[in-house]
């Protein structure tokens, strides 16, 4: 499969279960055994371990939230910012992440895993962003969560790729959520690519719809 | 008559936790590898005669803080590189595997002490005086005192390092997800070997406090290592605070046995460690401060 994003796009990969989706997003993050060939900006990172290929500003927010649940908020936000040596921009970061999420600041010191499924998903969105990625990728995001949380997260991720031109890869089975807010989508069917194009062109297409995305 | 006894019990309790700081910081050193590898490191005490007897070598080339602090760092630095060079290469390997190394290493260090140094008994200098002081009324030793002030002292600067440093939080996160953690572009296999280091140091020092008063040999922290197991048994081998409490409620129930029970004396006080082993993982298996961790088999 060959699949692309460029600098501050925003890419969905849809698909049904078992289609290769999370295994699409560990192979570029490390996690997963890998072969053929991975490049990001330029640098070829398939043979680079998770934590290297975290260094160098791809982070991973993997499926079921990811976050220490026995950390505090507080101490989640800081390992994002772990490979960093820019002391004052970190702090000026964690002032950017408590102007999109909060309420973050008020439960700073709760342990991560008091926390609800959908403030938890937001705790590990922030934690990717203290790291200052040039490349989000988020596994089912909305999986498990409210529709009004699932439209909040979007929203935000959508403020994100627009004003900090932040390219963004996400993974997701809520194919209308995925594709309204993106701006090319992939449809994966079992290990292959089935379907590539511009997001509003799939969702106006009556027949992919129906045959690919069900709905 | 009364003050003669409460006197008695204070100078039995300080000694107690005396002895239980050695059992504590020995006991940190074994949950330090237990949380982040889940195995127990067997090696651990004759790790620690080892950099004790280094300890011992350096004392006769300068003072005693001097030699004290280089010990410290040789033996961090001597626990990274056996991380690297020893344990690493079986990092993915069963954790019966590596408790089976780990045994291995107890009885190569320990060869190798007798080996360099020979195995005579050697009298290791204190860096208290032996004097009591006293207060109100009760004598303590000035020696017991300056134990437990290290020991503490040293379980102080861990847990501040712990809690406010970058990499003691990634040695934190790491001890709780290593897979997460290296999403978050933490080096895993570097965090383990810095929790070697600090347990070799730990060890070190519970090595030096230790051996002027039972004398150096190369099978010196055998005991001392069955007390730290009783130690991080009780409070749970997960729990870090547990370890310590554990070290220092031990020592002070040993040492109060052995003075008020008639017929536990200094024979059987290695069986009261056993003991105390057995009824924790018979009544509390997760000790006082660990999580009870169900595991799918």
């Amino acid at each position: 499969m060959s699949l692309r994003v460029d600098e501050a796009e925003y890419v969905a990969v849809l698909g049904a279960n078992g289609a290769g989706k999370t295994t699409t997003l560990r192979a570029v993050s490390g996690t997963v055994r890998r072969s053929g060939t991975i490049v990001f900006g330029g640098k070829r990172i398939g043979g680079k371990r998770p934590d290297a290929v975290a260094r160098l500003g791809i982070a991973h927010v993997p499926e079921g939230r990811g976050t220490f649940g026995e950390l505090s908020v507080w101490e989640n936000l800081r390992l994002g910012a772990y490979p960093r040596r820019d002391r004052a921009a970190v702090r000026r970061d964690f002032d950017r992440v408590v102007g999109y999420f909060p309420w973050l600041a008020r439960r700073r010191d709760q342990p991560a895993g008091t926390l609800s499924g959908g403030e938890q998903q937001m705790l590990a969105l922030a934690r990717a962003l203290m790291a200052r990625p040039r490349l989000l990728m988020l596994d089912e995001p909305s999986l498990g969560l409210a529709p009004i949380v699932v439209r909040e997260l979007f929203e935000i991720l959508g403020r994100l790729n627009l004003d900090e031109g932040l390219a963004i890869l996400v993974v997701e089975q809520n194919a209308n959520v995925a594709l309204r807010a993106s701006k090319r989508a992939y449809v994966l069917e079992v290990g292959r690519i089935a379907l590539s194009g511009e997001s509003s062109e799939l969702r106006a297409d009556e027949s992919v719809r129906r045959s690919y995305l069900g709905y | 008559m009364l003050a003669f006894t409460f006197s008695q019990l204070a100078q039995q309790v300080v000694s107690g936790l005396a002895s239980g700081g050695i059992y504590g910081s020995l006991a940190l050193a074994i949950v330090l590898i237990y949380r982040s590898t889940r195995v127990v490191n067997f090696a651990q005490g004759e790790m620690a005669t080892f950099t004790t007897f280094i300890a011992w070598s350096l004392m006769h080339h300068m003072s005693y803080w001097p030699a004290f602090v280089l010990t410290l760092l040789i033996a961090f630095g001597g626990g990274v590189a056996l991380e690297r060079v020893v344990i690493r290469p079986v990092e993915r390997a069963p954790v019966l595997s590596v408790v089976i190394l780990s045994i291995g290493l107890l009885i190569l260090v320990n060869g190798l002490s007798s080996w360099i140094w020979g195995s005579d008994v050697k009298s290791f200098p204190s860096a208290f005086s032996t004097r009591p002081i006293r207060v109100g009324g009760v004598a303590f030793s000035i020696q017991d005192l300056g134990v437990i002030g290290v020991s503490l002292g040293a379980v102080a600067l861990l847990a501040l390092f712990f809690r406010f440093t970058k990499v003691g939080l990634a040695m934190r996160a790491v001890a709780l997800n290593p897979g997460e953690s290296e999403l978050v572009g933490v080096r895993v296999g570097w965090m383990l070997a810095l929790g070697w280091g600090l347990a070799a140091a730990l060890g070190a020092l519970s090595g030096m406090m230790v051996a002027p008063s039972v004398f150096l040999e190369p099978n010196m922290m055998l005991s001392v290592l069955l007390y730290a197991f009783a130690a991080a048994v009780l409070g749970g081998l997960d729990s870090p605070l547990g370890a310590v409490v554990g070290g220092l409620t031990l020592g002070v129930v040993l040492n109060l046995a052995g003075t008020y029970v008639g017929f536990v004396g200094s024979e059987l006080r290695l069986a009261v460690g056993l003991a105390v082993i057995l009824a924790v993982l018979l009544v509390r298996p997760a000790g006082l401060f660990g999580r009870t961790v169900a595991r799918k088999v």
